[in-house]
């Protein structure tokens, strides 16, 4: 039986360290009777797709400070003169 | 003139590149010279800009991968976790017993009377990923930008696979509490 400890492990990694069939199936069964670790995956998930949908969000704030603004207005114009 | 044209992108698009990279970045040194290198970038690739995608996402196309590129070589990946790091995240000591079982049991996101919505749940993410030592949450956005196999990962950054789960584990299970705490601190004490 593994251990909570493993378990957590298993479902934090899962992308860079993708579980056997057989470590998937132990998962299952630890999951089957721990409530605690099937919240840990749940919250994980979220998480997951929190961050997904986070990546694609652009907006406008902050937005850029005008000395930085100065900057790269300079830098631009300089790649003309090259 | 075509310089004028990097221009006009700076004037429209700059505000928006600039809090990308900001978010993902941590530093606003490194959001302005990621948006420096993205415009440049575009300057000299504006033949390849077939007008296909709007400007905007064209160029935070761009921009993606100059914060992949800073990411990878402006952090000391090498170097071992420090005591800072640790204290201000959590990791498999402090969550679990010797035994292996929870110490500190998952709580849930919010009380049941408190149904909390994306937008609401996308801020305490925010604020979370703000209080994650830089190092952890730059690896994060690595991870959600570019979808490579752990072990070129662990090659583009220099470090062991061992390092790669640590700082990993650290981060995802710091935010997952953090997240509990309503994005007020991921202390467990």
């Amino acid at each position: 039986m593994l251990t909570c400890r493993e378990v957590s492990r298993s479902l934090t990694l899962q992308t860079e360290a993708p579980p056997t069939l057989y470590r998937q199936l132990q998962i299952r069964l630890h999951l089957l009777i721990c409530h605690n670790c099937r919240r840990n995956r749940r919250q994980l998930q979220a998480l997951n797709a929190l961050l997904a949908s986070e990546t694609q969000t652009t907006d406008h704030a902050p937005s850029l400070p005008e000395p930085a603004k100065a900057r790269l207005r300079a830098k631009l114009e300089a790649v003309n003169k090259d | 003139m075509m310089s004028q044209q990097a221009l006009l992108w700076l004037e429209e698009h700059g505000d928006m590149l600039y809090a990308y990279a900001l978010r993902r970045l941590g530093d606003a040194h490194q959001a302005e010279e990621a948006v420096q290198n993205t415009l440049l970038a575009a300057l000299e690739n504006a033949s390849g800009y077939a007008g296909r995608a709007s400007v905007s996402t064209w160029l935070v196309g761009i921009l993606k991968y100059k914060i992949i590129d800073q990411i990878r070589e402006q952090q000391r990946w090498h170097a071992p976790i420090s005591q800072d790091e640790i204290e201000q995240s959590v990791g498999e000591d402090d969550l679990f017993s010797a035994d292996g079982h929870w110490a500190h049991e998952p709580v849930e996101w919010s009380d049941p009377a408190q149904l909390l919505d994306r937008k609401q749940l996308q801020q305490r993410l925010e604020r979370c990923l703000a209080r994650l030592p830089r190092r952890m949450a730059q690896l994060i956005w690595l991870r959600q930008l570019q979808d490579e196999p752990a072990e070129l990962v662990c090659q583009s950054l220099g470090i062991s696979q061992a390092n790669l789960y640590q700082l990993l584990l650290r981060a995802r299970q710091t935010l997952r509490v953090c997240l509990s705490e309503g994005g007020q601190h991921a202390h467990l004490s």
